[in-house]
């Protein structure tokens, strides 16, 4: 009944806030597409919640189109390639940015944005690792609604167990760190809690557990994890591809660490895990089976719920630890770092789910109206504090006073742990802001490009293929992709999109002929 | 023969455990459809006496429009193609049976042409068929799936007509010229009447192919002319798998092409082994 | 209506529909597969590019070999249960018309919904499957995780499919030899082992070759279990030809390239054409 009621509190703020006669759009039916997921689910539901509101002030309506998570993206595409037109705008994943801007099949949105006739939002609001997701150059195509990015979850109970700690520190030799701060003491304490009954349920239990089914989103588990590895202060661009030839970089040292370091690590999980989706490797951790995972906030405000969660008020959350040691692409060396200081690098890893405006639609203004409503300080602050939403915390305004404009109350509201928001929403502060930011990789084909990386890291974590074999084949597989779509198109599109320089080619070549 | 007692158990025992396998899905999907989220993957396998039962799967499913939508598009889709195919193959059936041909396409040629087509793996034709809906813009309609669909499933009314004319004594046809009548009179007032129960029969087998086609359905449709088959494979959604709702969708998905199945085994027999073997 | 325009008139609308909605596509097929196709249009002519590339593209190698493993195991099940389950039932037993239903069902399932179902039935943290494998105190199958055991589910699922047609025809097959037959080689020799031999053996042979071909033709076609099941995974361990072309094709809109692996299949499937059609003519003539 609460819920219900700060919603219509919502719903009045913000009709009275915008009850401008500028916004009249009877008449007007706007089609958007999203993941589907239902009214009460993930990502589509805050959009009929948005429907209702604005088709109350503006008189317009609008029509939500649920399309499965593993059909959108081609269901779009399809649309936008046959000229059907069906849609106005979609909710996408970042990584399919690529291929809309190249087909030219997307509007900018300053135009709108710069009138002032919309409901207000501000693009600074956004740290730049996630305004990067909703622009092409200085130009911005999105509007921006969710905020993805990878932390880690532990079990601070469990971590902070006397009886265990001392256990860990006799087997170990150090103290057990809570939370940990590199991967190597990540995979200790993974290694510590597997194959015994610590929760004292009668079963053994496990260290860690991650969703690594082909089209589970699997491979976002190995970026996130990679990051470090690849990232440092001495390279913080180049992830991807060469930006002089468009090889591509996942042969590199650093890579091949990172995946060698993945497979010891899911070693530590139930075995099952590599057939699992979001939803069954979610399960076991809010069922409190592992003492570790990394994943999105959806999995930290899902544990508020007790129908579906254990763990709620026993939640640790950290931005994703670093190494002590990094390999440098640019200058092709491995670098250290001081123990007390390991190399922590931030990360958007997944959709950051976001719509986009088509060029067909004839009614373009409308649809910003509505999507930028979802963008409003109120509502946003409403998705992110609810657990179902599946809108996740990034912008200034989500986080508490004094960085940001949130108060505590207003996640308890929600039915939030106070322990579990403050720690929530530090971890993904942490990681938006770092120094260093995973580059996205947004050009054609990223859709292509990341499901040959789903595929082949699942062939390496199941054991069918070495980690030398599964990314040689990653590599063939990115060569061909590069060369269909053509190499010397990409290689422009990919430049621009992690803003390399002739300055930076300049130190490059020094190292590389 | 006589069979032993205890042949007879071993039997039994056999055919027992094929019985529950063979039934097995049915039961589960129905269990799922009526538990909650938390209970599914518990290890509770009757209701009532495991769990508690409950409608709202069902009540949800069945007030979802996306759903109701894909119920309407597949029973367009499925009988309008059944119609178009069994149309054009019975025409062909019965000029197969009647008529003698000569000169380069004699009566098997033709009979084997239209084999051919069943033989075709549908991935083939997939992609040039793909672009040709799209610029016949065509794609996301319930038409380019009816076209798809009968064409790839003349075939088999042509098999089962043919088999089903040639079951008529020939008299029949040779007294109605006699009296005067022409072919097409024939066709409509004579043999049709007297084949009604395996046109039925064919029908029932191609509306259930078609129903439950899978690969043009998804490749051809994004919302508007959305299947049911392609709303279960949608059932999975960012967060992982609605298995309650898999429950539901299986069943309603399943239960039609089942029945008719059943309905139809005679004729099916004939129509899946290209009249090769007579059921 | 004239015999001869007869003739012509009821076979020529059908002929023409097939024409045009398979012939064309055909050579439509050819086309494109010497074309590029990227950003949602021909880009350019590819030569024979989109054939290198098949053939040196590892990927093809393996979805060929999964749908040859997949295929030979699930079409050997079939028709052995089918062949045993058949011969059972064409028995007096009082329960015979009941098991013949019962076996038919999964006929007509649809094969999507039969895939979905199949992944909570494999669950492997204490799904049906290994519970009742577990009473038999055999020890949890990685049903999906593993990528042999991926490549076994999904040949499961199509057993649990395509057995009862296997099932009918050789009922139909054994339904059909006269009784009389039986009945002269019981007097000759009362082995039940030489009747099988002797009668029911050769006489059910023609139709064992039927089956067989007609599952190849249709097994090679597998797209719906796998696609549903395990979407290819884990890995590729269950990526089917369909399923790659399909991919290819819809999912990353590289029509060129998925037409070439189309042209490809189809010049390996003609002379498997022509012998189901030498089969055929045998039969029907």
């Amino acid at each position: 009944m609460r819920k219900f009621l700060v919603f219509f509190a919502i719903v009045a703020l913000v009709a009275l806030a915008f009850a401008a006669g500028d916004r009249d759009y009877h008449g007007i039916t706007i089609r958007i597409t999203v993941n589907q997921a239902g009214k009460e689910g993930a990502i589509s539901g805050p959009l009929y919640r948005a429907a209702k509101i604005w088709e109350k002030e503006t008189g317009g309506k609008v029509d939500i189109i649920e399309i499965p998570f593993t059909q959108h993206y081609s269901k779009m595409m399809e649309d936008l390639i046959s000229g059907a037109g069906n849609f106005d705008a979609s909710i996408i994943g970042s990584w399919w940015f690529g291929d809309l801007i190249a087909g030219d099949f997307v509007v900018p949105i300053d135009k709108y944005y710069n009138s002032g006739k919309h409901p207000y939002w501000n693009k600074d609001w956004l740290p730049p690792s996630l305004q990067i997701l909703h622009k092409w150059g200085n130009t911005w195509y999105g509007v921006p609604n969710d905020s993805d990015g990878q932390v880690l979850y532990y079990r601070y109970d469990v971590l902070t167990n006397p009886e265990y700690r001392k256990k860990f520190k006799e087997k170990y030799g150090y103290d057990l760190p809570v939370p940990p701060k590199t991967w190597d003491q990540v995979l200790d304490i993974a290694r510590f809690f597997t194959g015994w009954d610590w929760n004292k349920d009668g079963e053994p239990d496990y260290g860690f557990v991650m969703h690594l089914k082909v089209g589970g989103q699997g491979m976002f588990h190995f970026m996130s994890l990679s990051a470090p590895f690849v990232i440092n202060p001495y390279n913080p661009k180049l992830y991807w591809f060469d930006p002089t030839n468009m090889k591509p970089l996942i042969k590199s040292p650093g890579h091949k660490k990172a995946l060698e370091f993945l497979i010891k690590l899911i070693k530590t999980g139930p075995k099952a895990q590599v057939s699992w989706d979001l939803g069954e490797a979610w399960n076991f951790f809010l069922q409190g089976k592992a003492v570790l995972t990394f994943t999105w906030g959806d999995l930290g405000s899902l544990a508020q719920d007790p129908n579906r969660s254990k763990v709620k008020g026993k939640l640790g959350v950290s931005v994703l630890p670093g190494t002590l040691e990094s390999y440098d692409i640019v200058h092709e060396r491995w670098v250290k770092f001081p123990k007390d200081k390991p190399n922590v690098v931030g990360n958007t890893t997944g959709g950051s789910w976001h719509g986009v405006i088509f060029k067909h639609s004839k009614h373009p203004e409308a649809v910003y109206d509505f999507l930028s409503l979802m963008a409003t300080k109120d509502f946003s602050l409403w998705n992110v504090s609810n657990g179902w939403t599946g809108v996740d915390p990034g912008w200034k305004i989500h986080f508490l006073r004094p960085i940001g404009e949130a108060s505590i109350r207003d996640y308890m509201h929600y039915g939030w742990d106070p322990g579990d928001i403050v720690e929530y929403l530090a971890a993904y502060y942490d990681n938006f802001y770092a120094k260093l930011i995973l580059p996205y990789l947004m050009i054609p084909g990223t859709f292509e490009y990341w499901h040959a990386l789903d595929v082949h890291l699942s062939e390496a974590v199941t054991g069918q293929k070495t980690v030398d074999q599964a990314l040689d084949a990653i590599y063939k597989d990115w060569e061909n992709i590069t060369e269909s779509y053509g190499r010397k198109k990409l290689l422009k599109l990919y430049r621009e999109s992690i803003g390399w320089t002739a300055a930076d080619d300049k130190e490059y070549k020094k190292y590389h002929h | 023969m006589r069979l032993r007692w205890y042949e007879k158990l071993i039997m039994y025992v056999i055919l027992g455990v094929f019985a529950v396998w063979a039934f097995f899905p049915f039961y589960w999907a129905f269990v799922n459809s009526i538990k909650i989220p938390s209970q599914i993957f518990q290890k509770s396998w009757i209701p009532v006496v495991q769990f508690k039962p409950t409608l709202h799967n069902w009540k949800v499913e069945l007030s979802t429009p996306m759903v109701l939508e894909a119920l309407r598009n597949s029973t367009i889709v499925a009988t309008v193609s059944t119609i178009i195919a069994v149309f054009l193959g019975t025409l062909v059936g019965f000029a197969l049976t009647v008529f003698r041909y000569r000169g380069p396409f004699k009566n098997t040629d033709i009979y084997i042409f239209f084999l051919t087509q069943r033989i075709l793996p549908p991935v083939v034709v997939l992609m040039p068929l793909y672009i040709i809906m799209k610029n016949l813009h065509l794609l996301d309609t319930v038409w380019a799936l009816i076209i798809v669909d009968s064409t790839f499933n003349i075939p088999m009314a042509v098999v089962i007509m043919r088999e089903m004319f040639k079951s008529l004594p020939e008299e029949i046809f040779e007294a109605a010229l006699v009296d005067g009548a022409g072919w097409g009179r024939i066709f409509t007032k004579v043999a049709l009447p007297l084949s009604a129960p395996g046109l039925v029969a064919t029908s029932m087998i191609i509306f259930s192919y078609v129903w439950n086609e899978f690969l043009f359905a998804v490749s051809f449709s994004f919302t508007k002319a959305v299947t049911l088959p392609v709303i279960v494979a949608g059932t999975q959604q960012n967060r992982g798998i609605e298995f309650w709702y898999v429950g539901t969708r299986s069943l309603l998905v399943m239960i039609i092409p089942v029945i008719f199945s059943l309905l139809s085994q005679r004729y099916l027999v004939r129509g899946l082994t290209f009249g090769a073997v007579k059921g | 209506m004239k015999r001869n325009s007869a003739k012509v008139l009821f076979v020529l609308p059908t002929a023409l529909w097939i024409l045009v909605f398979t012939a064309y596509p055909l050579g439509y097929l050819f086309y494109l597969s010497f074309h590029r196709f990227r950003f949602g249009r021909i880009i350019g002519f590819a030569g024979f590019r989109n054939f290198e590339r098949f053939f040196t593209d590892d990927n093809v190698f393996n979805s060929v070999i999964v749908t040859l493993i997949i295929i030979s195991v699930a079409i050997a099940t079939e028709v052995f249960l089918g062949l045993i389950l058949a011969w059972l039932v064409d028995k007096p037993l009082r329960m015979n018309k009941f098991f013949r239903v019962i076996f038919s069902l999964p006929l007509f399932a649809t094969p999507v919904a039969v895939a979905f179902l199949f992944i909570t039935i494999y669950y492997e943290e204490g799904g049906p499957m290994n519970s009742i494998l577990g009473l038999f105190g055999i020890p949890p199958v990685p049903w999906l995780s593993n990528p042999f055991w991926a490549k076994m589910s999904v040949a499961v699922v199509d057993i649990w499919q395509w057995t009862p047609f296997c099932f009918i025809v050789f009922l139909a097959g054994f339904q059909s030899i006269p009784q009389e037959l039986y009945e002269a080689a019981y007097l000759d020799t009362k082995s039940r082992w030489q009747i099988l031999k002797s009668v029911s053996f050769p006489l059910i042979l023609p139709i064992f070759t039927i089956v067989l071909i007609l599952r190849i033709m249709e097994a090679i076609k597998i797209f719906d279990i796998p696609a549903v099941l395990t979407i290819g995974g884990p890995g590729r361990a269950t990526e089917v030809y369909s399923l790659f072309t399909y991919r290819t094709g819809l999912k990353y809109f590289n029509l060129g390239y998925a037409s070439a692996m189309g042209v490809v299949l189809l010049l390996v499937e003609i002379p498997l054409i022509m012998f189901i059609v030498k089969r055929l003519r045998k039969v029907i003539s």
